[in-house]
């Protein structure tokens, strides 16, 4: 009997499906517990495979309950060693979690946030790189309005889903419009309203072509390739920029003439140089008001910046809160307008390079100036004139932050000594 | 000799050296001239008036002795710290309390015009001018990991409360946490300007993987700029300003005792000695250190090292106190202090520009040079080549 039973069951397990093997003892309570996930997974190439629950949640099921056996990077990068590589040399994989930055000494933390920064039972935090904005924000807001794109730098599921292995989903526009839309950089917008987005839905992929055709050519997970700019809009030294120029003309070379798209490339170019210039006048000017101690309110008159305290801030940590309402303006100029522009021109969409960005930036402009004025005429109409001191405050300013050189410091300091009041 | 022989001769010795009167342990050149004032408690504070009058500490009370030698008790307290005011009607002392110390100011005849109580140890007095008293004041926190120590400044306007201002907070480690808190109170000095508009202070300061030292900071009283003058070792007597209010005495307990500019501490003259309790004349031609009265840079006359002392503002002489006596040096021929420019207001400005690093050191002085030539009636801004 006992033979017959020991029989029965080596043919049992010849036959049976790999993946039940795999999934070992899982399936039989998670078929209940989250259906879905197990369904998925049941579809997916890693049960083809014989790649069950264990290796990748490991074996600590309490650990897993407590959500401390996160499936990250590092998990999927034992077996995707090409996709690890291309993805942490390229803008997701470095320094995107910029959007974090040390909670420690927040009011309101939670102390499951520190997994967003540090592996288990490891104080030093994966990047030194930390985030104003994101410090400004309750625990809540944190999680659910920075992280949730933010992640992208460990996370292969911000954008793969969890379990399902479907290249159809990843490989869709709307995956990626999951972050990479609204006022900042609304690129999946710019996409579905260019040329290439309302071919793309007419006429189909090989006429019409989506993010990946461009940004992750051959199924590359380096999305940088070719862009000529940082994040923040930034253009690259040239050296860089040539290289990465290279490339670009190399993917829009497969449907395009290389010297048609150079020259389109370069006319975007252009415009971002133009509008650069508009952006740069515009910071001047603040710094100007802040050497003269006239913005309203000064920093050293607000909740201080959570990087750098009470100085003023217009680099790629300037906050949208607790600032001047110039600074505010500006804030908009060049987080909304200035990175519409330039992407609207180089996703080939008219109406975001023009109207959406180039003229809201102009007018931006305009308010500034206006805001600057009215600031100056205030102060004039207050009381009488600007002290020697703050005068010369102004200067040293001006003269720390590289405006004037050391000799026209000191001339204008003599010129302000020399003053008689 | 048995042990009580030896012990029965050591009292006859030190009580002896005790009669032994300055005089006779001082060299004086012929045109000094020495006499005791009064009595005074061991190493307790005195300070002399501006019209010539010397408070000191007799007995657990404080006494005013007047220029003709007549002695008043004017209260029954024993401060650690005394200072007259610059018109020389009040008196600040201040007094240890069991939660802190109390500044208490006193007219001559004793009567308390103002008190208001600090919660740490005050280690230096000093008036501003007739309504402002600074003080600074040490907390002393022992932890096992090391000692923090809390320094505070207070300006006193004599009617609310002191205004404290933390000038320096540090954990210093066990081993220099080891020293007595005498010393460590020692280490916090305070001095005011010839202007009122600043103060020197020392503080100690123990960075990891450097030794401690005393660092000597001076801040803008108005500005709250503060600048590191110099350094020096721990125990060191100063800062003490010089008239010109640009410069520093300072001493060293391991080295000699330094006269710096302020704010870069350049040396512009030293003496072979620590400085413990240095005290500059009006002039300046004058300097006391630990015994030694120069000249002009030359020892001019000596007393026993111990020896403290205090010039009388009119430049005629100097108290000092050694032992249980005070004793008054006259015969000197001090000169006038630098005079204050006819433009006050724009020195004044022109010393808060500096602290706040607007003007640099050479533009400061190449203004205040300008100010000198300034003759007296010259109005505000207006120079020599101009039409009134």
């Amino acid at each position: 009997m006992i033979g017959r039973v020991f029989l029965a069951a080596v043919v049992l397990a010849a036959f049976a499906p790999v993946a039940a093997l795999a999934a070992g003892s899982c399936v039989g309570c998670h078929q209940e517990k989250t259906p879905a996930a197990v369904a998925q997974w049941r579809e997916s190439a890693h049960a083809r495979a014989g790649i069950g629950c264990e290796k990748c949640h490991g074996s600590d099921h309490d650990k897993i309950v407590k959500g401390e056996a996160k499936v990250d990077l590092k998990v999927c990068g034992a077996c995707h060693d090409k996709a690890l590589r291309e993805h942490t040399a390229s803008r997701h994989g470095m320094g995107l979690h910029s959007g974090w930055g040390c909670t420690r000494n927040l009011p309101n933390r939670k102390p499951g946030e520190c997994r967003f920064c540090h592996n288990e039972g490891n104080e030093a935090p994966r990047s030194e790189v930390q985030c104003a904005r994101f410090l400004k924000q309750s625990p809540e807001m944190a999680e659910i309005g920075c992280n949730s794109c933010h992640s992208i730098e460990t996370a292969c599921d911000a954008c793969h889903s969890k379990h399902s292995t479907d290249l159809k989903i990843v490989r869709n526009p709307n995956s990626c419009a999951k972050c990479h839309m609204g006022p900042d950089h609304p690129q999946w917008e710019m996409w579905q309203t260019s040329l290439h987005g309302t071919l793309n839905q007419s006429a189909g992929k090989a006429t019409g072509p989506d993010c990946l055709t461009c940004h992750m050519t051959k199924g590359s997970h380096d999305v940088s390739r070719g862009i000529t700019m940082n994040s923040g809009g930034v253009p690259y030294p040239a050296k860089q920029a040539e290289s990465a120029r290279r490339e670009m003309v190399q993917v829009c070379s497969s449907c395009h003439a290389p010297n048609f798209a150079k020259r389109e490339l370069e006319r975007d170019d252009a415009v971002r140089g133009q509008s650069l210039a508009i952006l740069k006048e515009s910071e001047q000017i603040i710094w100007d008001l802040n050497d003269r101690g006239l913005l309203d309110p000064m920093p050293d008159d607000r909740p201080p910046h959570p990087l750098s305290g009470s100085k003023l801030v217009t680099d790629s940590q300037m906050l949208y809160e607790d600032t001047s309402h110039i600074e505010r303006l500006f804030f908009k100029m060049k987080k909304y307008d200035y990175a519409r522009t330039v992407k609207g021109a180089y996703h080939q969409n008219p109406a975001y390079a023009h109207w959406y960005g180039n003229a809201e930036l102009k007018m931006d402009l305009v308010d500034i100036r206006s805001e600057a004025n009215r600031l100056q005429e205030r102060r004039k109409g207050a009381p009488a004139r600007v002290s020697r001191e703050e005068e010369l405050k102004a200067l040293k300013n001006k003269f720390e932050r590289g405006a004037i050189s050391q000799e026209e410091y000191g001339k204008e300091k003599a010129k302000v000594l020399e003053r008689r009041d | 000799m048995n042990r009580l022989t030896v012990l029965l001769l050591s009292l006859l010795l030190f009580s002896l050296s005790g009669c032994v009167g300055l005089g006779k342990l001082s060299q004086l050149p012929p045109e000094l001239q020495m006499k005791e004032v009064a009595r005074t408690d061991a190493a307790s504070p005195f300070t002399v008036s501006r019209a010539g009058r010397i408070a000191a500490v007799h007995e657990e009370g404080i006494e005013v002795i007047s220029p003709q030698g007549q002695v008043a008790r004017i209260a029954a307290a024993t401060p650690t710290m005394l200072s007259f005011s610059p018109n020389g009607n009040m008196l600040v002392a201040a007094l240890p309390a069991a939660a802190g110390t109390t500044l208490r100011i006193f007219d001559l005849n004793g009567k308390v015009m103002a008190e208001a109580t600090v919660p740490e140890r005050v280690t230096a007095v000093a008036w501003r001018d007739n309504t402002h008293v600074a003080a600074a004041a040490l907390n002393i926190k022992r932890f096992s990991f090391g000692t923090l120590l809390t320094s505070t400044f207070y300006d006193w306007d004599n009617s609310g409360s002191p205004v404290a201002t933390t000038l320096n907070s540090v954990t210093i480690r066990p081993q220099l946490a080891k020293l007595p808190d005498a010393l460590l109170l020692n280490t916090l000095n305070l001095a005011v300007s010839p202007y009122n508009d600043e103060i020197a202070y020392s503080v100690l300061k123990d960075p990891p993987l450097f030794p401690p030292y005393q660092a000597i900071i001076t801040r803008h009283i108005g500005s709250g700029a503060e600048q590191e003058v110099t350094r020096t070792s721990i125990g060191s007597g100063g800062p003490v300003y010089a008239s010109d209010g640009d410069s520093l005495v300072v001493g060293d307990s391991q080295s000699v005792t330094r006269l710096v500019t302020i704010p870069d501490g350049r040396e512009l003259n030293g003496w072979p000695a620590q400085g413990s309790y240095p005290a500059i004349s009006r002039s300046g031609h004058y300097l006391f250190l630990d015994g030694h009265l120069y000249r002009d840079g030359q020892t001019f006359a000596t007393f026993p090292r111990q020896s403290r002392a205090e010039f009388l503002p009119d430049g005629s002489g100097l108290v000092i106190a050694y032992e249980k006596r005070l004793y008054l040096v006259s015969g000197l021929n001090d000169q006038e202090g630098p005079k204050k420019p006819a433009n006050l207001p724009r020195l004044l400005e022109l010393r808060k520009l500096r602290s706040e690093g607007l003007i640099t050191e050479k533009e400061y002085r190449a203004q205040r040079e300008r100010l000198k030539e300034q003759p007296k009636g010259q109005t505000k801004g207006q120079r020599k080549d101009q039409p009134k």
